[in-house]
């Protein structure tokens, strides 16, 4: 049940393409209270979810000027183009933004290749699937077990999480002796017992889990410490 | 004077033939299907590339550093063409930038993008409507 709150945000998001992104933002989004309506082209999808989603969803290409003021694009607080295809979401939300004036709009591009343009014609949130999944594969073989947890000022900082091995030569000394790199805080130290604070006398114990702020450049010397 | 098409296709393949044969005309066919090259024929003198156009990094191995005088956007995908188009037009600052769109709404649209677009199906839809006209005399005939 959506909130008090949640009704007075509520927005109308307009969804392109029910792949299963589409699929899967529609639903999180109506969860959450908005309103929103997926636009779907390939009959046999729209009535493979019609059945579920009901007046959520639409059918009709997205790209075509007609279809998008039929469903509201003048009215959107956003429209978000999750397509195959990188120019039909390019043009989505073109004619969104130019013709319906929707204050936002968010593309998914493929190619990563083409991010650039797409932020140069005035799509303003691209998300280059492509390069995200490829940097969650480096994150998942990050040797060094330093597992990410946020990334900051554009992937420039970052805070990781890392277990404290019992053969670490960091393993039951105290923080002060230890020389970290420039630019990383030991934030805080998570054990069994609760989390701990840390300052200089705090001794690092096998299997803490040890939270750090640190710039990415540094993160080499880290994982070599540990 | 450097010439790119986009789309080896019938239009596309016909308009690229035409201008290669003019002087000092570069030619350069860009189509995704490599078999689509056959159509240009063995004596075309200009150049088949495969690669999407919807690509943005295969226009760094065929703009940059040279200047591009026309790109024609004329695949059979109106997307696609907008595109390509606009990537001429933005990134490579191509003087003469051209796409060929179908659905006419989107085309008009564009236009008014500053795109230049050229609609098949309203040149189709006017050049029947003449051909149905009452014939005063004898105008022009189909070819």
């Amino acid at each position: 049940m959506p909130t008090e709150e949640a009704r007075e945000n509520k927005l109308f998001i307009i969804v392109a393409g029910a792949g299963k992104t589409g699929y899967n933002l529609t639903k999180l989004l109506a969860e959450e209270g908005h309103e929103v309506l997926l636009v779907e082209k390939t009959k046999a999808r729209y009535y493979e979810l019609n059945a579920e989603l009901g007046e959520n969803i639409f059918l009709g290409d997205a790209s075509e000027s007609d279809v998008l003021k039929e469903v509201g694009a003048n009215r959107a607080n956003a429209i978000v183009a999750v397509t195959g295809e990188d120019d039909t979401n390019l043009v989505i939300c073109q004619l969104a933004k130019i013709m319906y004036m929707t204050p936002r709009t968010i593309a998914r591009i493929s190619n990563p290749k083409n991010e650039d343009i797409f932020s140069a014609l005035g799509v303003d949130n691209v998300v280059n699937t492509t390069k995200i999944v490829n940097s969650l594969i480096e994150k998942e073989v990050d040797a060094g077990m330093l597992v990410p947890v946020l990334e900051m000022k554009g992937g420039k900082v970052e805070v990781v999480e890392t277990e404290i091995s019992s053969n670490s030569p960091v393993a039951n000394r105290a923080i002060r002796d230890i020389k970290l790199p420039e630019e990383c805080l030991i934030v805080s130290v998570v054990r069994e017992d609760g989390v701990v604070f840390p300052h200089g006398n705090t001794v690092l114990q096998a299997d803490d889990t040890v939270v750090v702020l640190i710039a990415k450049d540094k993160k080499a010397a880290l994982r070599e410490l540990l | 004077m450097k010439v790119v098409i986009m789309g080896c296709g019938r239009l596309g393949q016909r308009v690229a033939k035409k201008m290669a044969k003019e002087e000092n005309c570069d030619v350069i066919v860009i189509d995704k299907n490599a078999s689509a090259f056959h159509r240009l024929g063995k004596d075309f003198p200009g150049k088949g590339m495969q690669a999407d156009g919807t690509d943005m990094g295969i226009y760094s191995d065929i703009m940059e550093g040279v200047a591009v005088d026309v790109f024609l956007a004329l695949t059979n995908s109106d997307n696609a063409n907008i595109m390509a188009a606009e990537i001429a037009r933005q990134k490579y600052k191509v003087a003469k930038v051209i796409a060929r769109v179908d659905d006419p709404i989107r085309a008009k649209a564009f236009e008014e993008l500053g795109i230049e677009t050229f609609c098949p199906t309203v040149l189709s839809e006017k050049r029947l409507a003449k051909m149905m006209a009452p014939p005063k005399q004898e105008e022009e005939r189909g070819d």
